[in-house]
Order: C-alpha cells, then structure tokens, then sequence
C-alpha cells in the first residue's frame, strides 16, 4: 500500500530546490574526511582525559567504574610533563576549530534530510535513525563541550556524565557512517569528476550560476577555522600567543595573581582567611596508622624542590610556572610511607566534587611531585592554594588540588 | 533479509550494534542522578540537530539568497566572507560575547572578564573594512586595467 505520492510535494523535497553548484559527493567526502580528522583527535583526547583523572583510584571516578564502557583501565603517566595540556588543548581547540567544518559538513548534505519518500525501507528507517543519533550527538558534544570550556551551563544534567556518554553514541555513529559511506567515499575520490556527475544525487539537477568557486568555498571555510584557531589556541599555547587569544575564556587580557590565572578563587570554594591562618597545620597519615602533623614553617624548613611544570584545565587552558615546595615522598617518609603506592588528598574547602582526590603510584613517585608552598618566588597567593597545594606533572588541573589538609598515604 | 529489510545483514549488523551502544550510553546518560530533569537532557540532544537543520541552516540560506540577488559578483564574495568569518567566532563564542552567566565568570577567574562584545564588534569591524579595502583596490585596478587596454598599445 503506497501511503505517499511518488512524486515529491513541492518544497525541499524535490531536487531542484537545491541550487548550489557547489554541492556534490566530491565536495562532502573532503569535508567529511577533514572533520573525521578532527573528530578522532577530540575522540581520543577525551577518551584519554577521562584515563588521565584515574578513575579506578579512590573516589576519583566521575562516570562509575565498570560502568563506563572501558575494557581496559590506562596508566596515566607523568612524562612529558605536558602531557596533559597537549591532549586537553588538542581537546578543546580542535573541538572549536572544527566548528566551520562541521557545520559546512552538514550543509553539504541537507538535501538527503529532505529524501522522498521519507522512508522506503526497513534498511533506510535505521538509516534515518543512525543519521538523527550521528548529527544530534555531534551537535550535543560540540555545543556542550564548548559552552562548559565557556563557563556557561544553560541545561539541567550532568555535564560530565552527559558528554562522556554523548561521545560514545558519536563514536559509534561516526563509525556506522564511515562504514555506510565508504563505497561512496571510494568512488567519490577515485572516479574522474564528468564520470561522478552522472550517480552524483547531491549535485544540483537545475545549478544556479556559479558565485564562488569550490576552492573559494573551502578557503572560507579555512579562513574561519584559522580565525577561531588563532584567537583560542594562545590559552593552551601561552607565551606571545596569549595575547591574540581574543575570545578564550583563559585569553588575552585575562590573568591572575602572581601572574597567571585562577581556575577558581578561594571565595568560591569557600576558603575562609581562618581556615589558612596562622592555625593551619598538614595532617599526614601513613599506612600503619602514624600521624603528623606540620606547620607551614615546618614545612618551608624541610628540604625544597622548584620545577619549572604546566598545569593544565580540563576547559583546555594551561600555564607553565616555577613551583616550589616538598616532595611528596619526602612527607611520606615523615608517617613512615616509604613504598605508598597511592596518596590521598583532602582540600580545605568543604564542598566540590574535587574537594578529595587520590594519586596513583606514577604521580607520588615522580620525583617532580611537589606539596607547592611558593610559586614564581614568592609565597602562593590565596587564589592559587595557599598555604600549599599539589603539583604533579601531567596531572589535570583539578587534581593538583589547592589548600590542602591532610594527606593519607596507602 | 534483503527483499524484507531493504539492504544486507551486515548493514543490518551494524545498525543493531548502534542502538547497542546508544541504548546502553543513553540509560547511563539518563540515570536520575546525572539527569534529574529527563526531558531536559533529551531537548538537548536532539534539539541541536533539529535547531541546525530547520533553523539555522535555513535562515543563513535565506540570508544568502538576499545577498546573491541585491550584491553583484566581486562585491558578494568582499561580504560573504568577513560575513562567515565573523558569525563563525559569533557562534561559538556566543556565551561570552552576550556574557551570559557572568558570576560564572568572575567567581572562577577571581577578575571581571575583558569585554568580548567590544572586541568582536572591532574584530568584526575589522574583517569588514579590510575585505571591502581589498574590493576597492581591486576595482580601481581592474578599471586601469580596462583604461590602459582601451587606449591600447598608443596610449598614453
């Protein structure tokens, strides 16, 4: 039973309502092929980001192990020490850079939203439903990963949770596409052009007069994507670059006290000017039970390090500076924690998801793991973690966490 | 299968896999504590397909097509593209050109964050009349150019 005509109402669904000269399989498989690109690096950036917050450690987990699709749990190292802000800034940056190609991409193949009939087949109603998951979880991960790098949270859910999961529905439907597409994508870069033409059904049946030359188009499209490029990447990249990272939220023109910004200020984690007084005092805890605890002077007296290391945000931003204090070791073998293999580690501010975390046996060992007291020399201002604060090479922003209380050795 | 399902069973497969993964992600997604509001994180992840196709992508189209019929050829391009360009850093970084949520802002930077209206206004200001500079130069060239040829291999 034909429930529709066979011939299209008038609208989008006939093919000469699309007029662009530009449009053709060729013209989609090169702005596809440029954003798979792109997608496999944010992909596996992410992928790694969550390995690099450790979640088999302690309380560390932010989507509930065993229950985060891994089969494999991956050892996050410490070398290079910028490990983390080259994955994390590929992260981000990519992610927005992509944004021209994407939506370019997108506008490649409109005309199949409009494909009459709607459905012809049980095959081609999947087919519909893998491009909704495709095109609506793309969208979801970029608009929410960009607008959380932003600082702005317009929606009621989980960010976390919900562009963890988001990505492994684009992952999959990336995959499914690629695998749809690629005797089109061979054809598309293997066939001469006047022979593509003729199986072609994205080109225009009826083009109007040509106003930009397919190379023209692309430069566009390149042109925006260099923009956006130039004006983010100076908050990953630092130096020189800072200053024409026009629109990053960690940019140009954007800085903090001892010279570098703040990720959050000690106002907003509730660190009152009491809890960091004179009264301040580490706790240390070994294994058997030991305890210490140190003054900041006792600590300024024990034997100090200075590393020249990045921290680095999981919005994507990083800075280098040159952080002084204990090793972490050396406060271990203080409770008699010679061979701890993990460290755990409470902050003073009394809510926040990071307000604990836990440090695998890679970033206590390292021998540029640092209790922070001091920073570019002089005394850690409040906003940066004051009275101390972890720093551990490739290690994410939030766990070199700030204001420490007490470390427990295991 | 193919006479039933329209296509073969590896594409059959593959689809099955798909809603696997989604199926499996989406409930993850979707448990009460990481989505307390259901609906909310459902509008957000078809809206931005449905927002982008019968919404965006139209009405940028439509712009185009205004520009195409009232601009002649060189100078369409001089517009379109600082056009492109500058919407493209509009879009994504909408939140903070608008500083929407400013708090957010403030209470994480610890300063009052530069005004990035201004500077995309300049930036887009800046597109504009280096695109439509360019334009002028090139028309002035181009009618030297159709002066000396007119005058030919004698002029002056």
């Amino acid at each position: 039973v034909r429930l529709l005509p066979a011939t299209p109402p008038p609208g989008p669904a006939r093919p000469e309502f699309w007029r662009s000269p530009l449009r053709g399989a060729r013209l989609t498989v090169v702005l596809g092929l440029v954003l798979l690109a792109a997608i496999v690096v944010v992909a596996v950036t992410g992928f790694l980001s969550h390995a690099a917050y450790q979640p088999d450690l302690g309380r560390n987990a932010q989507v509930p192990v065993g229950q985060d699709l891994q089969l494999f749990v991956i050892g996050w190292p410490t070398s290079p020490s910028w490990l983390y802000a080259l994955t994390q800034g590929l992260h981000v940056t990519i992610g927005i850079v992509a944004v021209p190609v994407l939506l370019a991409k997108l506008w490649s193949v409109i005309p199949r939203l409009f494909a009459w009939p709607p459905v012809a087949s049980a095959a081609q109603a999947l087919e519909r439903l893998s491009a909704l998951a495709l095109v609506g979880s793309t969208l979801f991960q970029f608009a929410t990963g960009i607008t959380n790098a932003e600082l702005y949270y317009p929606w009621h859910f989980k960010f976390v949770s919900a562009h963890y999961y988001g990505a492994w529905v684009m992952v999959a439907a990336v995959a499914l596409h690629l695998g749809l597409k690629y005797p089109t994508i061979r054809t598309a870069l293997r066939t001469r052009q006047e022979v593509l033409q003729l199986a072609d059904d994205l080109r225009a049946p009826a083009p109007a007069p040509e106003t930009i030359s397919r190379r023209g188009f692309f430069a566009t499209v390149a042109g925006a994507s260099g923009l956006l490029l130039v004006t983010t990447a100076g908050q990953s990249l630092g130096g020189p670059f800072r200053r024409i990272a026009l629109f990053a939220p960690r940019g140009a023109g954007v800085s903090g006290p001892a010279g570098f910004p703040v990720n959050k200020t000690a106002a907003v984690a509730r660190i009152t000017p009491q809890l960091v007084g004179a009264g301040w005092r580490l706790r240390l805890t070994g294994p058997d039970g030991t305890t210490a605890e140190l003054s900041r002077t006792e600590l300024m007296n024990m034997p100090q390090q200075t590393y020249n290391l990045p921290i680095a945000c999981v919005e994507g931003w990083s800075t280098t500076q040159s952080w002084r204090g204990v090793r972490l070791t050396d406060l271990a073998a203080r409770v008699g924690a010679h061979d701890a293999q993990q460290v755990r580690v409470e902050s003073l501010q009394p809510r926040g998801a990071f307000r604990q975390t836990t440090l695998g046996h890679a970033q206590l060992r390292d021998h540029r793991a640092l209790l922070a007291l001091q920073v570019n020399g002089m005394d850690l201002p409040l906003d940066h973690g004051y009275p101390a604060r972890i720093i551990v090479p490739a290690l994410p922003g939030v766990h070199c966490t700030k204001w420490v209380g007490e470390l427990s050795f295991s | 299968v193919r006479r039933l399902y329209g296509a073969s069973p590896l594409h059959l497969l593959g689809h099955l896999a798909l809603l696997g993964v989604a199926a499996y992600a989406l409930s993850r997604a979707f448990q009460p504590r990481f989505a307390p509001e259901p609906l909310n994180l459902a509008a957000w992840l078809v809206g931005g397909a449905l927002l982008h196709d019968l919404v965006l992508l139209p009405a940028y189209s439509a712009l185009d097509a205004l520009a195409v019929r009232t601009l002649h050829t060189p100078l369409l391009n001089h517009v379109r593209i600082p056009f492109v360009l500058s919407a493209c850093v509009f879009l994504v970084y909408a939140p903070r050109i608008l500083d929407r949520q400013p708090r957010n802002v403030v209470n994480a930077l610890g300063v009052e964050p530069p005004d990035y209206l201004l500077r995309w206004a300049l930036l887009t200001a800046a597109l504009f009349m280096g695109s439509l500079l360019l334009y002028a130069m090139r028309a002035h060239a181009g009618a030297r150019a159709r002066a000396a040829a007119r005058g030919g291999p004698h002029g002056s």
